[in-house]
């Protein structure tokens, strides 16, 4: 896939016109001296240009465009998986985002030489602006498989917030007081590690999500995810309740993940295809605990949900104890409260929203998610921001808006009343989601009884289990 | 499993639907190893739907479909692996060669190194696009394109192709090399299950063809079951010297005879009968009438007639069965019962009576014959 990419989007003369482009404004700048007048900002300007706004966009069509030419059942029918045809697209891109930087370095190094420059900064930027360019091309070509105009004409919108909160957060923090983030901080390293660490997993997130738009049910990305989510979760809300090392921004980031991953298990379509619940069954009970949580669909998505959950809380709790002596008190009760309202009033939220006229195309099993969480994100703003009583009851109904309001210093009102209307709300809600789920649990639960009665016949037979043609398609998959 | 355990092609019960829209509806068949089937059915019949689906390209609403004993929907993979798929039209990449095109597809299929290289040179030289071979893929024509898109397809060797109307589009030429491809894979021992809407060009390829109306199978067979499954009907092309408005007249008025279509000089007619005697009555009485007959010759019957006249019956049966379940429900008691009522627009009429029949059936006009 990356061959043909390549192949391909090298000889677009757009990608001609853009990189001749790029070397004549650097030969420009050089020939201005690059420290002239405001050369030093045409020059990032410029990379800004490339790497932040016109390689992303490319992402736009990278899956849509095989949709649309009717050549992506051909893709799809060879060995190729979904995930590496997602990954193939993405790397593309991402190859040329890198030329474009590998052929800027030789002007940065003769910044240096013209005088002036820091060249450790400059790479540091370079990192930066690479980082964040490869961040939104997963963005890109995650929503690219996405059928529905609408959805991907939302992100972009988003992206072009983004761009501009990022392009305002890089303009006024760092160049204009002409410094790099992290500078002078203690564990300036730990920084760029931990920038590194979650632009990695949110391209994997993104690939993957856009992976399975385009996959066949047979193939889950649902386990996988969730299990890379886990793990990217608990590594920094771990760090931060046992380290020392910036406790609050790492549990702050291991929660915002656990959220996100959340979102999309609660989300998810169930499916009901047995050769997805084989190789859990196959390892027998613990497989089939494990399934509980790692299951696609977001019947099992709940469960998942609250462990992230629980996980995020205890992470909060230990920082508190550990570093304000356990002054939160009350607000931990309410943190608990909606944290597990949040897990299950989500979903509620969600399924409560669906209408057939609405009906985003999106893969996801509801219409419009991104509505709500857009609501619900505004809810919790409003109610975070503003100090009003009144406001921050009305969020009481929705738990999740009713985070911030409990955790909000300029309540006045009695929290502890507020907590418990907040914990019947959730435990209501979740009681509801989980009514409407156990119809799936049923069905699944029978797919797991005639897998391991399949499974007993075999090695009652003696018939080796590689002669099965899950063995070949589960070992697929792990490839 | 092995791979050839149960047939090349196994269809059960399978149903899909879009929204209200029943596009296959409890579809069930079976191709054998080693056969050509052809799969014929009008636009929106369920073709394409129900080929989408054995090529793992869709979801059955229910049922189950298997390719060499294999389920589409939970091993896909493994399904693909036996597979050949060619769509009725695929895309074209830009920037891309012929032999690009197909080393690309040789790659994503696991091919490495000078297997890579051998299978994209064996399949250039089946399809005959070596002189092709750096040509830029959107620059080809449809007949190239099919041929390239039928390479593609069979680059991993599969036990199994599957091609949505190969021949759609094609001139004359094209197609014929077309089915010369066909043919050759078809001796090589492959399972083929085509689609087209050339019918006659499915019977001379196919062991046994299957018709699909509104996502049902109609017939499964060869073509000349269907043909002969109209033994009670004839048609003959008669020419008349002079006005040939005069035989469509005559055929308004003769009972057991239908004008089918018109031509420059008479017109084809069909005769609700297979016995010689009576067509032979039929030519007689048309002498006797005073028509000017220059030729009178049967027609073998065309298996494109075959297949409408299958719809017509199916229709008619369709229509039976509403008019039965409507007379068998009491009439809702109305004010003014007893009046004499207006048949409303759209009421279902009672099916024709069957020939030999008496009364003779009603006539229709050859413009109704037409429509």
């Amino acid at each position: 896939m990356l061959v043909k990419e390549l192949r391909q989007g090298m000889r677009t003369k757009m990608f001609t016109a853009v990189f001749i482009t790029v070397q004549a404004v650097m030969g420009f700048f050089m020939l201005l001296g690059f420290t002239a007048g405001g050369a030093s900002a045409l020059f990032w300007l410029t990379l800004y240009a490339v790497l932040i706004i016109f390689q992303p966009l490319r992402g736009f069509s990278a899956l849509s465009n095989e949709i649309k030419l009717q050549t992506m059942d051909l893709i799809q029918l060879t060995r190729l998986t979904a995930w590496r045809i997602a990954l193939g697209k993405y790397t593309a891109i991402v190859a040329q985002s890198a030329l474009f930087t590998a052929s800027v370095l030789p002007y940065a190094v003769m910044r240096y030489y013209f005088g002036g420059i820091d060249v450790q900064e400059d790479l540091v930027w370079l990192f930066l602006f690479f980082a964040t360019s490869c961040l939104l091309t997963a963005a890109t070509v995650c929503f690219s498989a996405f059928p529905n105009l609408l959805v991907r004409g939302a992100v972009l919108i988003g992206l072009i917030f983004a761009a501009g909160a990022i392009t305002v957060f890089l303009g006024d923090d760092y160049f204009d007081r002409d410094r790099i983030p992290f500078e002078g901080e203690p564990y300036a390293w730990l920084g760029y590690v931990g920038i590194f660490a979650l632009v990695a997993y949110a391209c994997y997130f993104l690939l993957d999500m856009g992976a399975s738009q385009i996959a066949p049910e047979a193939e889950n990305h649902a386990s996988r995810k969730r299990a890379i989510s886990f793990i990217a979760a608990g590594v920094p809300l771990a760090l931060g309740a046992l380290t020392d090392v910036a406790p609050e921004p790492l549990v702050i980031i291991g929660a915002i993940i656990a959220g996100v991953a959340c979102f999309d298990a609660l989300a998810e379509k169930p499916v009901f295809v047995p050769s997805v619940y084989a190789p859990f069954v196959r390892r027998g009970f613990l497989g089939r605990l494990a399934g509980r949580l790692l299951y696609p669909g977001w019947p099992f998505g709940i469960w998942y949900s609250l462990l992230m959950a629980a996980m995020a809380v205890a992470a909060i709790i230990a920082v508190d104890i550990k570093h304000h002596g356990g002054s939160l008190d009350d607000e931990v009760a309410a943190v608990l409260a909606a944290s597990f309202g949040a897990s299950s009033s989500l979903r509620l939220a969600i399924r409560l929203s669906f209408s057939a006229a609405w009906r985003i195309s999106s893969g996801w099993d509801d219409p419009h998610p991104c509505g709500v969480l857009l609501f619900l994100t505004l809810l919790g703003i409003m109610m975070g921001t503003t100090r009003a009583d009144e406001v921050a009851l009305l969020g009481l109904p929705v738990p999740l808006a009713s985070f911030p309001a409990l955790l909000d210093y300029h309540f006045s009102g009695s929290r502890e009343i507020m907590t418990a209307v907040s914990l019947g709300f959730s435990v209501l809600y979740f009681a509801v989601i989980a009514v409407s789920a156990i119809t799936t649990y049923s069905r699944v639960r029978g797919i797991e009884a005639s897998l391991g009665e399949m499974q007993r016949g075999q090695s009652d037979t003696g018939t080796g289990s590689g002669s099965d043609p899950l063995e070949s398609e589960a070992s697929d998959a792990a490839a | 499993m092995s791979e050839l355990n149960g047939a090349a092609i196994e269809v059960h019960n399978l149903h899909r639907s879009f929204g209200n829209l029943k596009a296959v509806d409890g579809v069930t068949f079976r191709v054998e190893h080693g056969q050509v089937i052809g799969f014929v059915g009008a636009n929106g019949a369920g073709k394409t739907t129900t080929m989408r689906i054995l090529a793992t390209l869709d979801y059955p609403t229910a049922g189950r479909a298997s390719i060499c004993g294999i389920d589409v929907v939970n091993y896909p993979g493994n399904v693909r692996r036996m597979l050949g798929w060619m769509p009725d039209s695929f895309g074209t990449y830009d920037h891309m060669t012929v032999v690009e095109y197909l080393d690309f597809f040789a790659r994503a299929l696991g091919f490495r190194g000078e297997e890579r290289h051998a299978r994209v040179t064996e399949v250039m030289d089946f399809a005959d696009l070596g002189p092709l071979a750096d040509r830029l893929i959107n620059k080809l024509s449809k007949g190239m394109g099919q041929r390239l898109c039928l390479g593609r397809s069979l680059l991993h060797d599969p036990r199994v192709l599957i091609l949505d109307e190969p021949a759609a589009g094609l001139d004359p030429k094209a197609r014929v090399e077309l089915k010369h491809l066909i043919r050759i894979l078809a001796e090589e021992g492959k399972t083929i299950f085509i689609s087209s809407h050339i019918l006659s060009e499915l019977a001379e390829m196919c062991d046994s063809l299957l018709f699909i109306n509104k996502g049902r199978i109609v017939h499964h067979g060869s073509a000349e079951e269907l043909t002969r499954a109209g033994g009670d009907q004839t048609v003959v092309r008669v020419e008349l010297h002079g006005d040939p408005q005069k035989l469509s007249d005559w055929a308004a008025m003769s009972p057991y005879v239908e004008m089918i279509d018109a031509s420059k000089n008479g017109g084809r007619l069909r005769i609700d009968s297979g016995d010689p005697e009576k067509i032979g009555g039929v030519l007689k009485r048309m002498v006797t009438e005073g028509l000017p007959v220059v030729d009178f010759h049967r027609e073998e019957r065309r298996l494109e007639d075959a297949f409408i006249d299958l719809l017509g019956k199916l229709e008619a049966e369709d229509a039976a069965a509403v008019a039965a379940v409507a007379a068998a429900q009491p009439p809702p008691p109305v004010p003014g019962e007893g009046l004499p009522t207006t048949p409303k627009i759209g009421a279902v009429a009672p099916p024709p009576p069957l020939p030999g029949d008496s009364p003779a059936p009603p006539k229709t006009s050859p413009s109704d014959a037409e429509n």
